[in-house]
């Protein structure tokens, strides 16, 4: 693997370990009846910038290195399935991600400081964060399943 | 070897933050509510620990995916399928789910409370305790025990309080 591959599959990992991270901190805050629209606005911008990252450099990765060289041995060792169910799921669903982060990013930014967030659109909110925070950490745990299985 | 080291190392000190965290918030807890009002000193003890505990937990994410990331370049991917791997995974999962809820006041905080004690316990003996016996199944129904056992031991520390006051 080249320093450059190694460099995007590092970055890949944190970037959207750290996306996963903020979208967690930006429900935690949003779920206080208190909340601060500066810090959601923090949060979640950052966020979509660290899944912009890690989407591409993970397409990056997938493209140039782990479709030609990882893919066949994951396919031909023990676990299969790591590569067949949960790199298939993974890939799919970490489309959706930046969007739905991006989403409520733009919400939490053009939203007036002075004013209050509706409460059923706060509701609609924290489901739409809490989605994108589980789908990452289900992501995540794909990541891990299929670098398992690379023997 | 240098870098495993002090992925390590930050790791065992998120561990700690983490853990010696949730037992310090459960103690300054105790100690608030005793008059039954949270003063503001109180609340500062308490909101430093809230603070060190997420902290903790977040160098113990961090540095955990590092050393995975670490034994996968190196080629030893095989304890990724290691059942103890995965129990501190689904405790960091239980832990991040309990703070939520109870940030949100859908938990209530005696059960909040000992889920968050019990997990913590739990993860701390799964990452000490390498050669833990047992599979995921039955670490995971010993945990279930504990969570209920540690609600009853701190109600029972909680009286001990109120009788005192």
């Amino acid at each position: 693997m080249t320093t450059q591959l190694l460099f995007m599959l590092i970055l890949h990992v944190f970037s959207g370990l750290i996306g996963v991270i903020f979208s967690y901190a930006t429900l935690m805050e949003l779920v206080r009846h208190n909340y601060s629209l500066p810090y959601l606005r923090r949060t979640s911008v950052g966020a979509v910038i660290l899944y912009l990252l890690a989407w591409l450099s993970g397409g990056y990765y997938y493209v140039t290195y782990y479709g030609t060289t990882v893919k066949p041995v994951i396919l031909a060792g023990a676990h299969p399935f790591a590569h067949s169910f949960f790199l298939e799921v993974k890939e799919h669903l970490f489309l959706l991600l930046p969007f739905m982060a991006i989403t409520s990013a733009t919400f939490f930014w053009y939203t007036n400081e002075e004013g209050k967030i509706d409460e059923r659109l706060r509701g609609s909110l924290i489901t739409l964060v809490a989605m994108t925070t589980i789908i990452g950490i289900c992501i995540a745990l794909a990541g891990v399943v299929t670098s398992g299985a690379v023997k | 070897m240098l870098l495993v080291g002090f992925l390590t190392v930050i790791h065992v000190v998120g561990v700690a933050l983490g853990a010696g965290g949730a037992f310090f918030a459960e103690v300054f807890y105790l100690r608030a509510i005793r008059d039954g009002i949270i003063d503001p000193t109180e609340s500062d003890f308490l909101k430093t620990t809230y603070r060190m505990l997420r902290i903790g937990t977040i160098l113990l994410i961090i540095t955990g995916f590092g050393l995975f990331l670490y034994f996968r370049l190196n080629g030893r991917s095989e304890f990724l399928y290691n059942s103890r791997y995965w129990i501190k995974e689904t405790l960091l999962i239980i832990i991040l789910c309990n703070a939520l809820l109870l940030q949100a006041r859908r938990m209530p905080v005696w059960l909040g409370s000992a889920i968050s004690l019990a997990s913590w316990t739990a993860a701390l003996v799964v990452g000490a305790w390498r050669s833990i016996p047992g599979t995921y199944v039955e670490i995971m129904l010993v945990y279930l025990v504990l969570v209920p056992v540690t609600a009853w031991v701190l109600e029972i520390i909680r009286r001990k309080m109120a009788i005192r006051v």
